[in-house]
């Protein structure tokens, strides 16, 4: 018999931190959102060729020319024993602006009707949440600036245990980040 | 630039209709002609300089000028990788008139009136300030000479400002 300390952690103890001294920070600004139907399974690897019958097949979703924000507050429960608390996980809540206004109503009133997985692009990472069931709105605010412009304000608040998932993005991953048309005759993506 | 250009001499072309003679001209750009005395001109594609003098015959001349041009790259804006990028033109238009045909005053509001209507998806113009001193103006207009406007006829110079925005496409 021997005794076994347990942790929250697959391995026991917390993964080392790495450091780099050449790279630079990730630039912020959600850049890309996409929207992943659910019961989507996501490759392990994504890549452009993994991703692409994905989005030809609609199950994946890519509004490409976005700017916002992302809030990430910790969900927090009970604490036990000495805990003053326990990490339950984390509340994300999305701020996005989409400037394609006059020909996606309908795409909008749709995505208002279910719960999507979702993901957004920053400088060069994808943040990946396949498995959560965001709920989505989409809003039309109109100021009163003759230069301000009215443009789609969509909000994403979901739940999620875990981070995302993040992914590099190479040149073949930014490419599905243009603006391009799903045709639906031959499924295939048109610049 | 050319097209705003265009589209604020059509304007300015209704609002000075009733005139016998008014002549509303496009960009003009400061050539020397010989000596220190220097014009503004109407440069042709060809390269051919057409002076523009204060004219008795003629019951309005009007011209455009380009100051500077300044960008503006605004990374809290903008959509995707891209930062907003505006582009403002600093211009002037330059009023020489027959006081007997029209009053300056009538003839700067109707111009304010041109620049300030001129709006597109793109771009869009605002008068920013009005130059009354002829003496001044002239001597920026005409350099290297002497003041010498006929007491029947102004010179003003209104500073407008092409505002547009840069979409790369």
């Amino acid at each position: 018999m021997a005794i076994r300390y347990k942790t929250c952690s697959d391995t026991g103890t917390a993964a080392a931190h790495v450091c780099d001294a050449c790279n630079g920070t990730e630039k912020a600004r959600v850049r890309s959102i996409f929207f992943i139907r659910p019961g989507t399974k996501m490759p392990e690897t994504v890549t452009d060729t993994g991703l692409t019958p994905l989005i030809e097949s609609g199950k994946v979703i890519i509004i490409p020319n976005t700017t916002g924000s992302i809030e990430d507050s910790v969900k927090e429960g009970d604490g036990y024993g000495d805990e003053t608390g326990r990490i339950l996980g984390h509340d994300y809540t999305a701020q996005v602006k989409d400037p394609s206004y006059k020909d996606n109503l309908e795409f909008y009133e749709g995505l208002e009707c279910e719960r999507w997985g979702i993901g957004y692009r920053t400088e060069s990472l994808l943040h990946i949440f396949p498995d959560v069931r965001a709920t989505v709105s989409a809003t039309q605010p109109v100021e009163e600036s003759l230069d301000s412009e009215v443009v789609w304000n969509i909000q994403a608040r979901w739940f999620s245990k875990g981070k995302g998932r993040l992914v590099s993005v190479d040149d073949g991953l930014r490419r599905l980040f243009d603006c391009y048309e799903v045709t639906q005759a031959n499924s295939s993506l048109e610049q | 630039m050319r097209e705003i250009i265009e589209e604020i001499n059509r304007r300015l072309g209704r609002a000075f209709e009733p005139l016998p003679t008014a002549e509303i001209l496009g960009l003009v750009e400061t050539v020397r002609l010989g000596g220190e005395q220097a014009f503004p001109a109407v440069i042709d594609e060809r390269g051919e300089a057409r002076p523009v003098f204060v004219d008795d015959r003629v019951d309005l001349t009007a011209y455009h000028r380009l100051a500077q041009k300044s960008y503006n790259a605004a990374t809290a804006s903008g959509y995707g990788d891209r930062p907003a990028l505006t582009d403002s033109y600093e211009m002037s238009l330059v009023l020489s008139g027959l006081r007997a045909a029209i009053d300056p005053l009538r003839a700067v509001r109707l111009a304010e009136q041109a620049l300030g209507s001129v709006s597109a998806k793109l771009y869009s113009t605002a008068p920013v300030a009005v130059a009354f001193n002829a003496a001044e103006v002239w001597q920026q207009e005409f350099r290297g000479t002497e003041f010498a406007l006929p007491v029947n006829r102004f010179l003003v110079r209104l500073n407008y400002r092409i505002h547009h925005i840069n979409t790369y496409c």
